[in-house]
């Protein structure tokens, strides 16, 4: 390792911290869009009836507005946790940084349902938006994106309630301790304590039904979507003459096909010539346990048969 | 000069952030300094042997003389890699098994691709890793090798030894499910949330999701393993990190951890929808229904000694979903050691690095007979 100038290596560790924190803004920025999206999207399925989108709206709606009551009351209990753990702050950048973790409970939907990210960068497929020659095709797509939106705020209630009962017990707890000795926790007990209550209630929230059948129903329409924009993608693709998806695949299963096929017939060939090998070699002397004697080895093709 | 007084929750605030500052600017110095190469993992000498498709098989060189004859293929599985076997000098279960004088192999399956989609299990099992054993009897001139399989890799060379008990002279499990069900049976806190996330899930959703990718990919199993310890995923590369940060040993046995973590192959799709279907969710091996190329992959034709090894706070693999092998396979000499830590604990702390390799050595030795 070479010397290097403090200054920059205190730059390079403030900015991953920093990548840290924009991603968790990207993400929180994208779920604020996604309730703007799915309000309108509630409006919209009043005036847009008969359409596929507005099929599913009024779900989407419904999930919204529980989304939204239930983030009205998380902001609420926000405020209060907040203004327990000010008491606790030491002042350093880092730990204010994780008190305002604890009590903003978008860092707990944006950083614990890694799941949803992933899922979010699966179905992130072509943008296609402005191919309005496919209509048909492209209004699947947008209906499977509305019902992923729909089953995402689902997720998102799950993960809610169970922030909201994490912070209950925090704030029981930490009421209780702090009044043991009569000071304030230290900011690294007042974290293991959430990292612990949070801990066990996330593990509780995550063998619920209600958390796997929303995290199921997230990966069922997050898998749809995926289809349906293949589904778009491999009809342009045909228009302008492009290899598809399926066309690949069908070479891809063709090459393994051939592959395995190789394989086999290279054991065959290779058990035959010390078969051949053996007969015309003479008797072999005893040999140690475990050597090689003279004889075909046995393989994938060769070995059922002698067992 | 009398000080003022200074109230001392005040001094305590002010303490507590310029330790901070000063944890943080040494901190800044470490990462400054380091590069990727001081980052490296799985660094003890080995030659290419082998190589098939994407499969390589790797032979180590010598650190010690030979004590045992027969050679050992190291077999991990397909999720995640087996760099975990040897993360760095003193954390490393393949330095000590050399040490200990033990002729040793590995196989690494390469990255899958979409190319790779149609690849299934039984391609692996009775394709690869038998191509591996022939390469190493070949060279070593024995007709049957130890095989010791890590995780998805045990269930390989378990498959692999019903279906050729004549190639393996001994069985060595690590961290292996075998029966997928039995988290029902021994049900921790949050241990086996895999196996109950796979059963929330029908084999349909399966098919579809991995028709819709192509394969499973790596980081999707990623997200998997996250949830199951969801604040301390929260909190790694802030929290956590801000613990080591200003120790470069701490922090290089963290970053390496991290490398490893960050090394996710993509799943083959077939051989993925084989894992989670027939097995997580069927349970196929523990009843004796799992066929590979057509054949039943029966426990009852395990022959050859087996030394099962599990971690006793495996989160991931719980205990009893591997214990469930006593009793199911045909050989006389079966036998289990436990170790302390979890699922990467087992290879890499301090612990079980004391009892890890010295036990595998020891039914090695006692088997070996070249």
């Amino acid at each position: 390792m070479s010397e290097a100038d403090p200054a920059a290596g205190l730059k390079a560790l403030t900015d991953f911290w920093s990548a840290q924190a924009t991603t968790m803004l990207g993400m929180q920025q994208t779920m604020a869009r996604s309730m703007a999206e799915g309000m309108q999207a509630m409006v919209a399925g009043g005036q847009a009836s008969g359409s596929a989108e507005a099929a599913s709206s009024p779900e989407l709606a419904q999930a919204g507005e529980a989304m939204a009551q239930l983030w009205s009351a998380a902001t609420g209990l926000s405020t209060e946790l907040a203004g327990r753990l000010t008491q606790i702050n030491d002042g350093s950048g880092a730990a204010s940084e994780m008190l305002e973790r604890i009590a903003n409970p978008r860092y707990w939907l944006a950083g614990t349902p890694e799941m949803d990210d992933v899922l979010a960068r699966m179905v992130d497929g072509p943008r296609l938006a402005d191919l309005f020659d496919v209509e048909r095709r492209y209004g699947n797509v947008m209906r499977r994106w509305t019902e992923l939106r729909r089953t995402g705020f689902e997720h998102q209630r799950v993960l809610l309630e169970s922030w909201m009962q994490t912070s209950q017990k925090f704030m029981t707890e930490l009421a209780g301790r702090s009044s043991a000795d009569g000071k304030p926790l230290e900011i690294k007990q007042v974290v293991a304590l959430w990292t612990e209550i949070g801990n066990r209630q996330m593990l509780e929230t995550q063998r619920s039904e209600a958390f796997l059948r929303s995290q199921r129903d997230t990966i069922r329409a997050s898998t749809e979507l995926r289809i349906a924009q293949a589904e778009l993608s491999e009809h342009i693709g045909k228009q302008y003459g492009l290899p598809t998806r399926t066309e690949m695949d069908d070479v891809h299963r063709t090459m393994t096909d051939m592959r395995r096929e190789l394989r086999r017939t290279r054991r065959e060939l290779d058990a035959l010539k010390q078969a051949q090998s053996a007969a015309s070699a003479p008797a072999p002397a005893a040999s140690s346990v475990g050597k090689l004697p003279a004889k075909p080895r046995q393989t994938a093709a060769t070995s059922r048969k002698a067992r | 000069m009398a000080q003022p007084p200074m109230h001392a929750a005040a001094a305590s605030a002010i303490s507590g952030a310029a330790a901070m500052g000063t944890k943080m600017l040494t901190g800044g110095r470490l990462l400054a300094g380091l590069t990727d190469a001081d980052v490296q993992i799985a660094t003890t000498p080995k030659e290419l042997v082998w190589q098939q498709d994407k499969v390589s098989l790797f032979h180590y060189q010598p650190l010690a003389e030979k004590r045992i004859g027969i050679p050992v293929l190291i077999c991990y599985g397909l999720i995640g890699r087996w760099t975990m076997t040897d993360l760095q000098d003193d954390r490393s279960l393949v330095r000590n098994l050399l040490n200990l004088g033990i002729d040793l192999y590995v196989v690494d399956w390469g990255n899958p691709s979409r190319a790779d989609r149609y690849l299934k299990l039984d391609d692996y099992i009775t394709g690869y890793l038998d191509g591996c054993v022939a390469e190493i009897a070949r060279r070593a001139a024995v007709e049957k090798v130890n095989l010791l399989g890590v995780c998805e890799g045990g269930v390989f060379t378990t498959a692999f030894a019903a279906l050729f008990p004549k190639r393996v002279n001994t069985l060595t499990l690590t961290i292996t499910p075998i029966d997928f069900h039995a988290d029902m049976v021994d049900s921790r806190e949050g241990h086996g949330f895999i196996n109950l996330w796979t059963r929330s899930l029908e084999p349909e959703d399966i098919d579809r999701m991995i028709d819709a990718n192509g394969n499973l990919p790596g980081e999707f199993m990623g997200a998997v393993f996250n949830q199951m310890t969801p604040m301390r995923s929260m909190m790694k590369y802030n929290w956590d990190m801000l613990e080591v940060v200003d120790d470069q040993k701490r922090l290089l046995n963290w970053l390496r951890m991290e490398k490893w973590i960050a090394d996710r192959p993509d799943h083959p799709g077939e051989a993925a929808k084989q894992w989670l279907k027939d097995l997580y969710q069927q349970n196929k091996l523990i009843k004796n229904e799992w066929e590979l190329d057509g054949e039943v992959v029966d426990l009852g034709h395990i022959t050859m000694p087996v030394l099962n090894v599990f971690a006793q706070d495996d989160h991931i693999i719980p205990p009893a979903t591997s214990r469930a092998l006593a009793g199911k396979v045909g050989s006389s000499d079966y036998r289990e050691l436990g170790l302390p830590g979890g699922h990467v604990g087992v290879f890499v702390g301090g612990k079980s690095q004391k009892l890890f390799a010295p036990g595998v050595a020891a039914f090695l030795s006692e088997h070996d007979g070249s």
